[in-house]
């Protein structure tokens, strides 16, 4: 039998461990970027809904262009990939090539150094820039009139509501503004015991559906927070008065809201396709049919748009990324693209950014949950009204502070409204000012 | 072997002349424990020193920083948000320890008994809790606590159907909210404490007992005069890990909340994270960070003088 004398043994020891410690470099760096015949781009991504369109377009973009790249798809949790990709960026390797942004995440990864190629030259040089909407595809990855993201996502906010209970209840649609919509609750509350609407206390999405419909969204063009200001007061005053007189309720939370939606005792919402077509048609399978559509009520009191834009999610390539051309090149394929994008509807029910994609029937076909009324057309209608939202750096601390000290206190409390968002501007400001001070 | 090293070393030009052969003898140790260390000075020691450096600094991220010296404590002081973040966090952390311990304690001994039977069961059922995901706890609780069709309020309105109260917004109404986090902190880690003190308690030899019975006493002289006493230093342990697990309460109000409605769920850890990473303060986070640090420090000194975890006797 051999002996192994510990000489030996170190060395073999240090043998060992430094191929270990190679093997692991080795494959823990390469198949995220070189594979040696083909490069590979890691996509970051923190839904599978959203990647489940995007990897039919990958797959569509490799008949197409023949790419000598690859594309891995890979999903973590929300926070967490926001997070790592903040982290990753600040190390400056080790993140992704492509990665998906929320919209409300975007504003932190504007702080300091942006991390993301900006798209607008080259989507100047497609001469794509008027062929979107760029409410919902630009605006909010945007910053100092710069996109760094892009959307596929056509979050034109409507109003959906229950047409039988609403018929049943003698109210007659469309309601046009929002004054004739506060008469209607009043009426249907009379008449059935029931709310025509709800409005929440623990986020500020209504509230900013209806100062965006009038221009004014969390932020100004130069990134400060634009909370308190008339179309505000008036927005936050509408919800707290249809509130008082019983026409509204407060939004029941989590299981409730839906429940309430299913039985009717609330019985209508204001919100984009995600909202009335992803989440209505997922939770409440059964009000199939229920639902009719039709554009937000405006404000008779100032210059309003009969819609908004809410929430949403961008593609954007990331500096750090050592195939850029590659990253842009599919990522502004895939949302330019009617075939490409029809994944997203056929999957989802999303509509499109890209106006173009409207030529194809099936967007503006007929569709059985809602009665067949062609949403797509009502849709097309009136997304070129979009208003221009502007995001930034403070978004986060601005909408924060918004709920907090002022959408909260407001509905739950009946804070009066000027103050709530006097509060909330205050409040917004100050962090601002510390933060950058 | 001896004798092949011993020739070597009288050639005078063999391996141990060399400084490596002389000492190895005394290296060999610390090359084999020297992994640990190296992961710890890096991923541990090194984060650690850097955030109490980067919390005299200002600005956002890691790159774009400018020297701030106190500022960062001195915000802290007037900042109602963090004050907020501390006071919900105590009363969290006053629950756990007045509230879920004695709790733990009393299923001990209830466990302890020998007039219990499948002990282990008991055990293992109530320590199922700690080894389930935060995400899934924050899952079952959202659906016990929804203020319509919650288990909680049909609950309790079975127990006193029509009595007036209720249902109640567990996780929507500002003034109960830390409440609902302290129930689901109970359900969670009482498990846990039960078997620290079940530890405490097997550990006190039954001759004590016996004594005391001849002497006359009975069950709850015992329990005041010899059980207590002699767990202290498991009380000690008790109250501090309480109190450190407690002022690390991040995922539940996360999950659940976000630290709403309006900051009434906000806990210290959450306003960190928010501060660190969504607003990207990193300086802030820091400063936010060691205050803790102090605070929780100061806590653990006064429980240990308090239960006098300094004497060994």
């Amino acid at each position: 039998m051999n002996t192994l004398d510990r000489r030996t043994f170190l060395k073999q020891s240090a043998v060992g461990a430094a191929a270990v410690a190679g093997g692991l470099y080795l494959g823990g760096c390469a198949p995220g970027y070189n594979t040696g015949a083909t490069r590979t781009l890691n996509f970051w991504a923190f839904s599978e809904t959203r990647t489940a369109w995007q990897e039919q377009a990958w797959e569509l973009y490799k008949r197409e262009k023949r790419p000598d790249f690859n594309i891995e798809f890979l999903i973590l949790p929300y926070s967490q990939m926001h997070d790592k990709i903040m982290i990753t960026a600040q190390a400056g390797s080790g993140g992704p090539d492509i990665a998906d942004i929320e919209i409300g995440q975007f504003g932190r990864f504007t702080k300091g150094d942006i991390i993301f190629e900006e798209l607008t030259p080259r989507l100047q040089q497609m001469g794509m820039l008027d062929k979107l909407y760029r409410g919902s595809a630009l605006d909010p990855w945007s910053f100092n009139g710069r996109a760094y993201g892009i959307g596929n996502e056509l979050n034109t906010v409507l109003l959906s509501y229950k047409w039988q209970a609403w018929e049943a209840a003698g109210i007659q649609t469309p309601i046009n503004d929002w004054s004739d919509f506060a008469e209607s609750a009043r009426a249907y509350k009379e008449k059935t015991g029931k709310y025509l609407i709800d409005f929440p206390f623990t986020d500020s999405g209504s509230f900013f559906n209806m100062t965006l419909q009038q221009g004014v969204g969390f932020l100004g063009r130069e990134g400060r927070p634009t909370l308190n200001t008339p179309e505000g007061v008036r927005s936050l005053s509408y919800q707290q008065d249809a509130l008082r007189d019983g026409g509204a309720i407060r939004r029941p939370a989590g299981q409730s809201y839906n429940a309430a939606l299913q039985s009717g005792d609330i019985a209508s919402l204001v919100g984009p396709a995600w909202n009335f077509s992803g989440f209505v048609q997922q939770n409440l399978p059964d009000t199939a049919g229920q639902w009719h559509l039709q554009a937000m009520p405006v404000w008779e009191a100032s210059e309003s748009v009969p819609t908004s834009t809410q929430g949403g999610t961008g593609v954007t390539v990331l500096t750090t990324s050592q195939f850029v051309e590659e990253a842009l090149d599919f990522v502004l394929w895939e949302h330019t693209t009617t075939e490409a994008v029809m994944f997203d509807f056929l999957e989802r029910q999303v509509w499109p950014t890209f106006r173009p994609a409207f030529e194809d029937p099936r967007l503006t076909a007929p569709i059985p949950f809602f009665d067949n009324q062609r949403v797509g057309e009502l849709i097309q209608q009136v997304s070129p009204e979009i208003p221009t939202q502007y995001n930034g750096p403070f978004y986060p601390e601005t909408s924060a502070a918004l709920l907090r000290e002022g959408v909260t206190p407001a509905i739950l409390e009946f804070v009066p409204a000027e103050q709530a968002l006097a509060a909330a501007q205050t409040e917004a400001e100050k962090i601002i000012e510390f933060e950058s001070a | 072997m001896a004798t092949q090293t011993s020739a070597r070393g009288a050639s005078g030009s063999g391996p141990s002349s060399s400084w490596y052969w002389r000492n190895q003898r005394r290296l060999a140790p610390y090359l084999f424990i020297s992994p640990f260390f190296i992961l710890f000075i890096v991923f541990g020691l090194y984060p650690i020193l850097y955030s109490f450096w980067l919390s005299f600094y200002k600005g956002f991220g890691f790159e774009e920083k400018t020297f701030f010296g106190l500022g960062n404590y001195a915000y802290l002081l007037g900042d109602e948000r963090y004050i907020k973040s501390v006071r919900n966090t105590t009363q969290y952390a006053l629950g756990s320890l007045f509230i879920l311990s004695p709790l733990a304690l009393l299923l001990a001994l209830a466990i302890n008994s020998r007039y219990v039977k499948w002990k282990g069961l008991y055990k293992t059922a109530f320590f199922f809790p700690v080894i389930t995901s935060a995400v899934v706890i924050t899952i079952i609780f959202s659906r016990v606590l929804d203020k319509q069709y919650g288990i909680l309020n049909l609950g309790l309105d079975y127990l006193k159907p029509g009595a007036g109260f209720g249902p109640f917004g567990w996780l929507e109404d500002p003034q109960i909210v830390m409440i609902s986090f302290i129930v689901m902190g109970i359900w969670t880690y009482t498990g846990i404490n039960m078997l620290y003190w079940l530890a405490g308690l097997t550990g006190i030899s039954k001759d004590f007992y016996e004594a005391a019975e001849v002497d006359g006493a009975n069950k709850v002289q015992s329990f005041r005069f010899i059980t207590l006493p002699l767990l202290r230093p498991v009380t000690l342990f008790v109250a501090i890990q309480a109190i450190v697990g407690s002022y690390g309460l991040f995922a539940q109000p996360l999950l659940l909340t976000e630290g709403g409605p309006s900051d009434a769920s906000l806990t210290v850890t959450l306003y960190l994270y928010q501060q660190g990473f969504v607003y990207f303060n990193v300086g802030y986070a820091s400063a936010i960070a060691y205050s803790m640090v102090l605070l929780l420090l100061v806590l653990s000194i006064i429980n240990i003088v308090v239960f006098q975890g300094y004497n060994t006797d």
